[in-house]
């Protein structure tokens, strides 16, 4: 019987040795940038060059790839016409991180002029490196990245752009978004993964005369499905033109089960009372809803004025959740004109 | 202690006077006399429902001639007890009448299975289960329909993937605790009229246990589940008893203040892969199955998945 009971466990150690768990899957995925301008990479040809498994980037650059291989000892190729190759190893990637190509080409950034009257700038923007996430271990400041609006109550929240002159075309729209990831935050509460969301997006006109978002000028539904912490809204085809140089862009969060993120809390819960009367407690899981997107929110010396809606739906302007410090939602509007 | 713990916060909900009198009531099978355990007790104006412990015990306090309320009682292989509240007064047992469950004769278990249902796991990102402010799970059961590949198969395991978070530090480790669950599986033909859930296909409690696991696959192999019709269901139901008890904080509208309430786990994952029609279906406290929209149009199947023999 003991002998039997022995074979047994030997069988099974050595058939655990032999074979590869059947469920570890390696994932390779990221966003992809133009190292100049830091603009996301649609159409990038992703290559693992030992397995021969390709994948191509999105509208937002962002790309996944994966090998049913647990550990993948391999090369990433990167390549697009206009940017150098890139190859990069396995071993040196790192989670959910942003990959830059080199151009191989001039490209103007910020101004560009494409012909004599058409000029395009991007109003109120932000880096890569206001939204770019601490690598896992780094040591950050108390408050690296902050994420905005996290909380159940915020359904609106307009920032004011502020245009060279009026009558513009509003081409783009960017945005910084972020995925509470437990690995790199593990004190924070745990959340849910939450990569697709839907959210409105709104041009408002400026009340002259409280300076609040006042008439509604465009509004659109916005469907995000990959986790691209930097997302870049293509408007060219909606034909946005916007006669006053002063606007609010404004997100609008939809409570609906789609963007629902749960949230993880504790509570204590009467386990037991004794003979005295004495209450014996014992945690338990208390579950909160939140809402997606979730957009982050960055260190700025001179933010630009923003507001929210509050629970009476009265407009009201908008300060960081952290008073001591200066901080801005990464919304930014591209217009040309 | 447990249930008495669990009817004195039906108190606070119900309103009824702590001095009141404790109206308690002993679940037992008419054959045997013995208790019934985990016998769901839903109280239908009232919006409450819970689950007895094992002892088949369960108390209203007030009076009862003075309640306008309707109770209904249903266990597993028993008929469903249903009566005005008041009717109740002068009891202190109900005794509930066995079902006949017609065994159908043992079926030898092919090898080629299909898997019905799939999806890749790892991108569930929504669970059923968890009150919200505007929509409060007042379900019992949900059922996920599969379409048989062929009447006369035999259900030899399933896969169901519910709401468990990751514990990547010592910190979090602290919530591992909070994560027990216990629930009960229900396999279930097809009605021919409502096409929701029919009858049991299954007379043996199925109950799942699970600490920290996010996937629970059960063996079915020897309970000889034989598929009659053109669909089956397989529907987690919910023990609404202390052991499962959890909270949900819902906030209010001023954004500031919130509610904490009781809240039964577990949480079920939701399929990622959308596909033409809605196949989830709840049961209600009222015990009616209905058509479950929550998450319809953009997701329309539970993460639950069947293997069948073809």
């Amino acid at each position: 019987m003991k002998r039997s009971k022995f074979l047994q466990l030997f069988l099974g150690i050595t058939l655990f040795l032999i074979f590869p768990r059947a469920s570890a899957q390696t994932v390779f995925e990221g966003q992809i940038i133009n190292s100049t301008s830091e603009a996301p990479i649609p159409n990038v040809n992703i290559r693992l060059a030992t397995k021969k498994i390709t994948a191509t980037s999105n509208a937002q650059g962002y790309f996944r790839i994966s090998s049913a291989d647990s550990v993948v000892k391999d090369t990433l190729i990167f390549s697009s016409v206009g940017y150098q190759t890139l190859k990069l190893l396995t071993s040196a990637y790192q989670k959910n991180g942003f990959i830059s190509l080199v151009p191989t080409t001039t490209t103007l950034e910020e101004v560009s002029i494409t012909n004599e009257k058409l000029k395009i700038v991007r109003l109120n923007k932000f880096d890569l490196s206001d939204i770019k996430e601490d690598p896992p271990g780094a040591k950050a400041g108390p408050f690296p990245v902050v994420t905005y609006p996290f909380s159940p109550r915020n359904r609106f929240f307009a920032k004011l752009f502020t245009a060279p002159q009026g009558n513009a075309v509003l081409t783009r729209v960017g945005l910084g978004r972020r995925e509470l990831d437990e690995t790199k935050y593990p004190d924070k509460p745990l959340v849910t993964s939450h990569i697709k969301t839907r959210f409105l997006l709104h041009v408002l006109s400026v009340d002259p005369k409280t300076g609040a978002p006042d008439t509604l000028l465009f509004s659109k539904i916005i469907n995000l499905t990959d986790k691209a912490l930097w997302v870049e809204l293509d408007l060219r085809k909606d034909n946005i033109i916007i006669n006053p140089a002063e606007f609010y862009i404004a997100i609008e969060w939809m409570h609906i089960p789609f963007n629902e993120v749960i949230k993880l809390f504790y509570a204590p819960k009467v386990r037991k009372v004794n003979k005295k009367g004495n209450q014996l407690l014992e945690d338990v899981s208390e579950y909160t809803t939140l809402y997606e997107p979730a957009l982050i929110e960055y260190k700025k010396k001179k933010p630009a004025v923003s507001w929210i809606k509050n629970h009476e739906n009265k407009w009201q302007r908008y300060d960081s959740a952290i008073s001591e410090q200066k901080r801005e939602i990464a919304l930014s509007a591209t217009i040309s004109y | 202690m447990k249930t008495l713990f669990t009817f004195l916060l039906l108190v606070l909900v119900t309103r009824v006077h702590a001095q009141d009198k404790l109206n308690v009531f002993h679940i037992v099978d008419s054959d045997t006399k013995l208790p019934i355990p985990s016998v769901s007790v839903s109280i239908i104006r009232a919006r409450l429902a819970i689950n007895t412990e094992n002892d088949g015990i369960f108390s209203i306090p007030g009076d009862l001639s003075a309640m306008r309320d309707t109770i209904i009682l249903a266990a597993q292989n028993y008929q469903v007890f249903k009566s005005p509240i008041r009717e109740l007064k002068g009891r202190d047992n109900i005794q509930l009448a066995r079902v006949a469950f017609l065994a159908p004769p043992k079926q030898p278990v092919s090898k080629p299975d299909t898997l019905l249902n799939d999806f890749n796991s790892s991108d569930i990102e929504h669970y059923a289960g968890i009150k919200e402010r505007a929509t409060p799970f007042e379900w019992l059961q949900l059922a996920q329909r599969f379409d048989s590949p062929k009447i006369g198969g035999v259900v030899k395991n399933i896969s169901i993937y519910r709401l468990v978070f990751n514990l990547n530090s010592e910190r979090q480790m602290d919530y591992a605790s909070m994560e027990y669950t216990k629930f009960r599986v229900r396999i279930y033909g097809l009605d021919s009229l409502t096409h929701g859930p029919g009858r049991d296909l299954c007379s043996k409690v199925i109950e799942a246990k699970s600490n920290g696991k996010r996937h629970i696959k059960i063996d079915l192999t020897n309970l000889n589940i034989i598929i009659p019709d053109p669909a089956f269901f397989v529907a987690v139901e919910w023990v609404r008893d202390f052991h499962n008890m959890g909270y949900v904080r819902l906030n209010n509208a001023d954004g500031l203040t919130m509610d904490r309430v009781i809240n039964y786990r577990p949480a079920i994952g939701i399929s990622p892969v959308k596909t033409n029609n809605l196949n989830i279906w709840g049961m209600n406290f009222r015990r009616a199955w209905l058509p479950y929209r929550y998450f319809s149009p953009d997701f329309t199947d539970l993460a639950i998945k069947a293997e069948v023999s073809k």
